[in-house]
């Protein structure tokens, strides 16, 4: 009798996939709350609107985005038992939250199953590696933003750097030592790294040792993102040590630009710059229609970035939903035309080569300093 | 003290309406039914003794009365007034209050802040504070030494001293007075009994609960005793000592 | 050497913040038994209604100021509403209410307030930094020392010499017997209620000045501290509360102004490590005897 039920239900759940064969199901992972949500918020904020405008267009092919998203409380065990779920929904899609941990959790479901992955915002070029062929990056990888921020400091006349990280995660551990390698090799020289740990919010000590380094170094390079990075730009500068600070894409958010005269002048590695009508400023427009605030901050962006590459792989697949056709659409992308600028996976091993935005902090507000490539032949291998 | 020396015969006899009636009292610890309709009466300006073997159901009464415990009764009095389910703070501000078991005085408060506190209950008290503590000092002129020693620094007899006194101070019509002599050396329990038949005597109703019964039946105008939870003799004071046998009354031989 | 009396300026500077932090914990556990883990949020209603103050337009000081008594009002709040009901409740249903109020506020901050911490702009006077010479300190751990030490001796005046402050340590030593006093045991949980949500609320601004943002969790870190604090000084004990929390802001402190760099991974296990080496010493915490509040 219970097997008949089994049997039953086992139908019963493939004619309902049948049924859905001309949706295209995202299963999109976010910690809407805690730590991660200054990031993953956004993101889905921003793919909601993809999801939107898209189906309002007739979908993909025909095929319209079915977006089933979940909370994961940046979590890293309730993203692994959500990323289980997402499986079993048989989504076609699975993203994960904008971190390394939960995208190592979550996309080694997705691995298992075949389902393409793609992490929200994640950058740490290691992940696609450390998970599988089936795991991609959405946002600028780490080596990538910090060849960018290096060939910045060199044209700055920088000699001398001080790398300020926290092993906590790969984005502040990796990030500035990428930002070394490029800067060494080109003659420049770190002369000092600063360790902090990840929410310590008490920076006095990391400050004095900072300031107590003589003579001073040119530049402080640093992946660090809120809470800490608000915390360590506020007593640094309250420290009376002005020495020019650069950041990664974890900074463009609002919280940086309130900062007051601390974070004046600090220049940071992003995923794009909304100016002259472009693509990006056009989105946002949009968002704050829909939304009825501006994006909050440039992951919204790069949420409708992820949308648009999903349907691109969508359509190079030839109308099959099959993983590996998948798979093998999205690694033959090349300067797809995206909201953030072009993106390409052709060649990159699922990490994606992006043009970087470099941003000033100018009176609280974003001024754009210029757009690097960089050069491939000095990308950090991962 | 002088004049109190020896004085452990009663002479003024009590006289008057209860100013504490206790009419079926019932406390019950969970299961356990620890006080079984317990009726006492204790008459303005007397001497009342309250008497049992340990766990007889001594303290859960005068606790009961003092609102620590929940309770029923079907009357709970005191001066005219019926004090059952009162919080603790109005009955002792209505002027009733316990010197509990062990004195339990503030071992990290000074003598002085000790004092402030047995006389902190309202406004009006805190104003004749002053007075009032020079009253505790006649009584007991070592705590005017002690005045800003921390209370568990003094001896026994002292804190025994300090937690009548810190009674005092809050103009109580009648003390409870939660086995006073226990722990303490014999020369000491000895002016402690002398003290309960001076304040008696200076207008303080007394409801005293000891263990030692020879004493308590000798300064006490009347005398309850407990057994189980029930009281199984009650008196005049007088009368129960010509009982003679009190252990047959302690434990139902 | 001036390395040395910087990181000590630092030390203090942390330290006193864990020591207010801890003093409140400390002194709603020795009048009620209760280890309040929504103490932490405080901090962060102190900080959230400095920000809507400020964005309002109130003037720094105005705001500040009603931030704290903001912080104070909401302790007695949660006495009222969550902890009253439990009064006489063991220590663990009021240690689960406690939690239950904790992250019924992150969700509430969360949901109304925003996921994202909420920037406040310190005035320049508050961020700037002092130069003696070749000395250069900063204002904001000036300040926090400054207000830890105003704040712990205004608080032993009032310990000392007030009725209400004299009989909430009568209640820390024997809550019972103060009610026998005839002293109103409501009031005197109030007003000690009303006291740790102040220092909070002071605690909370040193923590803002610092980090220059309000969000739903900043308070969860801080009271994790000052509870290993409260507990290494000894439960319940005021000047152990205050101790604890000093000598860990030291250790925190001198470990990462001290450790090598390759050490450096593991400065709060080696943290904890020499907190759970001063129980071998002293089982009950530095203070932790009968009588411990004074």
């Amino acid at each position: 009798m219970r097997k008949y039920l089994l049997a039953a239900g086992f139908s019963a759940m493939l004619a309902v996939s049948a049924a859905h064969a001309d949706t295209v199901k995202i299963g999109l992972l976010g910690g809407q709350t805690g730590g991660l949500a200054s990031l993953d918020q956004p993101l889905l904020h921003g793919a909601e609107l993809a999801v939107e405008e898209i189906n309002a267009k007739g979908g993909v092919d025909g095929k319209q985005l079915e977006l089933i998203s979940r909370d994961t409380r940046s979590d890293t065990g309730e993203t692994a038992v959500m990323a289980n779920e997402m499986v079993g929904l048989q989504v076609n899609f699975l993203v994960t939250p904008c971190d390394g941990d939960t995208t190592i959790a979550a996309g080694q479901a997705g691995q298992a199953a075949g389902i393409v992955t793609i992490s929200g915002c994640a950058s740490p070029p290691i992940l696609a590696g450390n998970v599988g062929d089936y795991l991609f990056l959405n946002a600028t990888p780490d080596n990538i933003q910090a060849t960018a921020l290096a060939e910045f400091a060199e044209k700055q006349g920088y000699k001398t750097a001080l790398t300020l990280i926290s092993p906590d995660s790969p984005y502040t551990d990796k990030l500035p030592q990428y930002f070394a390698t490029v800067f060494e090799k080109d003659g420049g020289k770190v002369v000092s790294t600063v360790t902090y740990k990840m929410g310590q919010q008490d920076f006095s000590v990391e400050v004095s040792k900072i300031r107590d380094i003589s003579p001073k170094p040119d530049v402080i390079v640093t992946s660090a993102f809120e809470p800490d990075f608000p915390a360590f730009i506020k007593q640094l500068r309250a420290a009376g040590v002005d020495i020019p600070v650069l950041g990664a894409d974890a900074i463009d958010t609002a919280t940086t630009f309130a900062l007051g005269a601390a974070a004046e002048g600090v220049v940071f590695a992003t995923h794009g710059f909304p100016e002259n009508g472009n693509r990006l400023e056009q989105f946002d427009k949009r968002y704050q229609a829909k939304f009825g605030s501006a994006p909050e901050s440039i992951f919204a962006a790069l949420g409708y970035d992820l949308i648009e590459i999903i349907a691109a792989t969508v359509k190079g697949a030839g109308g099959s939903l099959d993983g590996t056709a998948l798979q093998a659409s999205l690694n033959n992308i090349e300067n797809l035309e995206i909201t953030t600028g072009s993106i390409t996976y052709k060649g990159m091993n699922r990490v994606p080569n992006r043009q970087v935005a470099l941003v000033r902090v100018v009176d609280g507000k974003p001024q754009h300093v210029e757009d690097i490539i960089p050069d491939a032949s000095k990308i950090p291998a991962p | 003290m002088n004049d109190l020396s020896g004085a452990t015969k009663v002479d003024t006899a009590a006289s008057g309406k209860p100013l504490l009636a206790i009419r079926n009292l019932n406390v019950h610890y969970g299961p356990v039914h620890a006080v079984r309709r317990v009726s006492i009466e204790v008459p303005e300006q007397s001497i009342v003794a309250l008497l049992g073997a340990n766990g007889a159901g001594k303290t859960s009464v005068l606790t009961a009365c003092m609102g620590f415990l929940p309770s029923t009764a079907e009357g709970l009095t005191f001066a005219g007034r019926s004090i059952a389910g009162l919080r603790t703070e109005e009955i002792v501000r209505s002027g009733m209050t316990l010197t509990p078991e062990g004195r339990r005085v503030f071992p990290g408060l000074t003598v002085a802040e000790n004092l402030a506190m047995g006389g902190g209950a309202t406004a009006a008290l805190r104003a004749r504070a002053k007075v009032n503590r020079e009253r505790v000092f006649d009584l007991f002129p070592r705590l005017r030494e002690r005045l800003n020693q921390k209370a568990g620094s003094l001896s026994g007899g002292e804190q025994q001293m300090l937690a009548i006194g810190r009674s005092l101070m809050s103009e109580p019509k009648l003390l409870l007075l939660d086995e006073p002599s226990l722990g303490l050396a014999p020369n000491i329990v000895d002016q402690i009994f002398d003290l309960i038949v001076l304040l008696n005597k200076t207008g303080t109703t007394i409801l005293l609960v000891e263990q030692n019964a020879e004493v308590s039946l000798d300064i006490s105008h009347t005398a309850f005793v407990l057994r189980g939870g029930e009281v199984a003799a009650s008196g005049s004071s007088a009368e129960l000592r010509g009982r003679g046998n009190l252990d047959g009354l302690y434990f139902g031989i | 050497m001036e390395f040395f009396l910087q990181q000590f300026i630092n030390a203090m500077a942390l330290g006193g913040t864990y020591a207010l932090i801890a003093i409140g914990l400390a002194m709603i556990f020795s009048v009620m038994n209760l280890i309040n883990f929504a103490h932490g949020e405080l901090m962060t209603i102190g900080g959230y209604v400095l920000f809507f103050l400020l964005v309002m337009g109130m003037p720094f000081g105005a705001a500040l100021l009603l931030s704290l008594v903001a912080a104070a009002l909401a302790a007695v709040a949660m006495e009222l509403v969550a902890f009253r009901p439990f009064r006489n409740a063991d220590i663990v249903t009021m240690l689960l209410t406690s939690f239950a109020v904790s992250s019924i506020l992150h969700v509430l901050f969360q949901n109304f307030i925003g996921v994202r911490p909420k920037a406040i702009a310190v005035p320049p006077a508050i961020s700037g930094a002092l130069t003696f010479g070749t000395f250069n300190v900063g204002v904001v751990p000036l300040i926090s020392i400054l207000a830890s030490v105003v704040s712990v001796v205004a608080l032993v005046l009032f310990l000392r010499t007030t009725h209400v402050g004299v009989a909430m340590r009568a209640a820390a030593q024997d809550f019972r017997t103060t009610q026998l006093m005839g002293i109103n045991a409501n009031a005197v949980i109030l007003a000690a209620f009303a006291i740790s949500g102040l220092l909070a609320g002071v605690a909370g601004a040193l923590w803002i000045f610092q980090r220059g943002a309000v969000d739903p969790v900043m308070g969860v870190m801080p009271l994790l501290k000052a509870f290993i604090a409260v507990v290494v000084g000894g439960l319940g004990s005021l000047p152990g509360a205050a101790v604890g929390g000093l000598l860990l802001g030291t250790l925190e402190v001198f470990l990462r102004a001290y450790l090598p760099e390759g050490l450096l991974p593991f400065r709060d296990a080696i943290s904890l490590s020499l907190v759970i080496g001063i129980f071998t010493f002293y089982p009950h915490g530095l203070f932790g005897d009968a009588d411990a509040v004074r």
